[in-house]
């Protein structure tokens, strides 16, 4: 999981030494004991006491000390400094008293993890909870509730490439599919087994679908109606487990909700199926040369540009943004100039626009909604919680998305910035789709038209036609 | 028409205007046609959307579901598409085809009896203007199926088909055919309801109906009101017959 390289400078190679390589924890996932902490083992991480993380974690075990302490020049099989109180080789002690009268310790160890084994990193939280619709009200995914454990359907062999319920073309055995939502609940006619051409694996029930035109299946994934909470008129904040440290001690901090991630945000996937996604606005310094983009590290903007930046911290927050002001942008892209040389022009990506100081020094802000932009948001879908069949959009009918005010397309996702935007901006959903709206407005609106002026003139020409019949006589 | 009757055409009283092969496609034409509205209903009111109207399941179950409309709607486009295709042909080789055909195309005259009747409608004429074989308002029925045909069998393609479709025009996406094919809908049913049945059916001078579109037979009085101009050619013709 984390070992030394051949791209590591030499100044690494003793804190390697004194670390150890990072294994992976297979108790991580296979440890049933509810005393297995996965905190502790991040905690081990942060201290480098890599060899020492996984038996830290245990339940048994206790490690004490900090590798990050020791010197470069300190030899772990060794030891030394005993009488710098300063510095603390990590010591390993066991718990006695788990281990029987001859010597053994029981590893509750399982094949397949329990679900909230996979929780511990795949956990997210919702933060915007108002009104009777809390968190906890909230059903957790129907597979789980209905006896299936994650495991189930993310099977891995020896190999632990675990499936992720998509199709990967990537994965070499081609029974993966099978194990797809529509491997389970449809069939897969490629598939190489009959029982996974039938489908209903795992009592899955068939899905039918009746009445759904086949062109959803082309541009919808699966999860578009059935993942997810039920949509609403906005996208709303949540966090995750892996990008907001959820559960680690000292870490998870209830009043943090940077890194904003909102969802579920419908969105056109890599696959080209719109997809619900979460989704995180970048915001970041950079260089731009050409059609390279390099990104500039935090310290060098703090060394450049702190004392323009840091002048802040004690004004109003942008939600919990530090705001940060256009004036302080092009003092800073000024800076970064006069320092970058020939790395390129620098710019700030903030809220889906790209700052820039033109030749007259005026800042600008170029925003490009065509997708390819560094400035578009990152996305990447989400898959659960899965909702029952009786939940999934469309069970109201078509005018669950196909309706001028339905969340699918019209909802709002907000274009989150710490740059302070006047009134906040939101994009709606069907611009994450690739549609073209207007144009489809525009050509129902010329259709309309050509409607009303042909038929005004044909029921005219009626009009005269029955006139002359009825009160003149022709002749 | 045959030799004879082109003797008698002072004493005949009824013409046969439209033989078997045109009455035949136009049957097929209009009951695919008035099958492809009834139930292309239901699959427009599911739409909802910016611009189109919302309606409930029920209302849609009443048609017998989406499932069904849907399967009956694209049999009877693959019959019109048939019948346009026959058609197309049927102008090309048959030689009567082709006469029809010509008849039907647009002329100048055609430009100066829509003002001449507009005239006559506002009282600014006092004789209605003489059409021959098909007058402009029977022209526009006609190319307004062929345009009808031309967007909805094109549209409709995308909407059958649309991997091929997205190969084949990708700059003609699904969402963009649904929203023109749904609209052309609109117009040919209002022109075909309002506007074609009124001339056919409804108007005062052949209501409550006609049944030309059965036998093919028009009256002398229909064709001296409606048609002096062709009845004069066809005497010509006949009078030519009698000399020769």
């Amino acid at each position: 999981m984390g070992e030394i390289t051949d791209q590591d400078p030499p100044k690494y190679v003793l804190r390697w030494m004194i670390s150890g390589s990072l294994p992976i924890n297979c108790l991580s996932c296979h440890g049933n004991d509810p005393a297995q902490d996965q905190s502790e083992f991040a905690l081990q991480v942060f201290q480098q006491n890599h060899r020492w993380a996984a038996t830290g974690s245990c339940p048994f075990a206790n490690v004490t000390g900090d590798a990050s302490t020791l010197p470069d020049t300190y030899d772990p099989f060794m030891g030394g400094f005993s009488d710098n109180p300063a510095i603390k080789p990590p010591v390993v002690t066991y718990d006695k008293t788990a281990f029987d009268v001859k010597g053994r310790v029981f590893f509750d160890i399982v094949r397949k993890p329990p679900a909230w084994r996979c929780y511990f990193c795949h956990s997210t939280q919702d933060l915007e909870k108002a009104g009777p619709d809390k968190e906890w009200t909230r059903d957790e995914d129907v597979h789980l509730q209905l006896g299936l454990t994650c495991v189930d359907c993310h099977r891995n062999g020896l190999d632990h490439k675990i499936t992720r319920g998509a199709v990967d073309p990537q994965h070499p055995d081609h029974q993966v599919e099978t194990l797809t939502c529509e491997g389970c609940h449809i069939g897969d006619p490629a598939a190489g087994l009959p029982t996974a051409v039938l489908g209903g694996r795992l009592g899955a029930p068939k899905a039918t679908h009746p009445g759904l035109p086949p062109i959803h299946f082309e541009k919808l994934s699966c999860t578009a109606c059935h993942s997810g909470n039920w949509p609403g008129k906005k996208a709303t904040l949540v966090r995750t487990s892996r990008i907001h440290r959820l559960g680690l001690h000292g870490k998870h901090r209830r009043e943090e909700p940077l890194p904003h991630i909102a969802a579920p945000v419908f969105a056109l996937a890599e696959d080209g199926k719109i997809t619900p996604q979460k989704m995180i606005w970048p915001a970041y310094w950079a260089y731009s040369k050409g059609d390279k983009v390099t990104v500039i590290s935090p310290e060098i903007i703090k060394n450049v540009a702190g004392k323009v930046l840091e002048g802040n911290l004690t004004e109003a927050l942008v939600d919990d943004w530090n705001s940060i002001t256009e004036e302080q942008i092009s003092q800073t892209l000024a800076l970064l100039a006069a320092d970058g040389g020939n790395d390129g022009q620098p710019i700030y990506v903030a809220g889906g626009g790209i700052y820039t100081l033109d030749e007259a020094g005026k800042l600008t802000v170029e925003e490009d909604d065509s997708g390819q932009s560094i400035a578009q948001p990152y996305t990447w879908p989400l898959a659960h919680d899965v909702r029952p069949a009786a939940q999934s959009l469309g069970v109201n009918g078509c005018q669950d998305c196909h309706a001028t005010d339905s969340p699918f397309f019209y909802g709002e996702v907000a274009v989150d910035s710490p740059v302070k935007i006047e009134p906040a901006a939101s994009i709606p959903m069907h611009q994450m789709q690739g549609q073209r709206p207007m144009l489809y407005v525009n050509v129902n609106r010329f259709f309309k038209l050509l409607i009303i002026i042909t038929m005004s003139i044909l029921i005219l020409h009626i009009i005269g036609d029955l006139f002359r019949r009825l009160f003149r006589h022709s002749e | 028409m045959k030799n004879a009757d082109l003797k008698n055409i002072a004493q005949q009283q009824t013409f046969k205007r439209f033989d078997l092969q045109f009455r035949i496609q136009h049957m097929v034409l209009f009951t695919s046609t008035i099958t492809l509205i009834i139930t292309g209903i239901p699959l427009w009111l599911s739409l909802g959307g910016p611009g189109h109207i919302w309606c409930s399941q029920e209302v849609i179950q009443a048609f017998g579901g989406l499932e069904a409309a849907r399967i009956i709607h694209r049999w009877a486009a693959a019959v019109l598409i048939a019948v346009s295709v026959y058609h197309l042909f049927y102008s090309i080789i048959s030689r009567r085809g082709r006469r029809e055909f010509i008849e039907l195309l647009p002329r100048i005259k055609d430009v100066t009896d829509v003002t001449h009747n507009f005239m006559y409608f506002f009282g600014l004429r006092k004789t209605r203007p003489q059409f021959r074989r098909y007058s402009y308002y029977e022209k526009f029925d006609y190319w307004a199926v062929y345009w009808g045909c031309v967007i909805m069998i094109g549209t409709g393609g995308v909407l059958w088909f649309p991997r091929l479709a997205e190969k084949c025009i990708p700059w003609l996406s699904y969402e963009l055919a649904l929203e023109v094919h749904a609209d052309e809908a609109i117009l040919a049913a209002l022109a075909l309801f309002v506007w074609h049945f009124y001339n056919v059916h409804f108007n005062p001078s052949r209501f409550p109906g006609t049944l030309l579109w059965w036998h093919g037979k028009i009256s002398r009085e229909e064709m001296l009101r409606d048609h002096p101009l062709e009845l004069e050619k066809l005497a010509q013709e006949g009078q030519a017959e009698q000399l020769s």
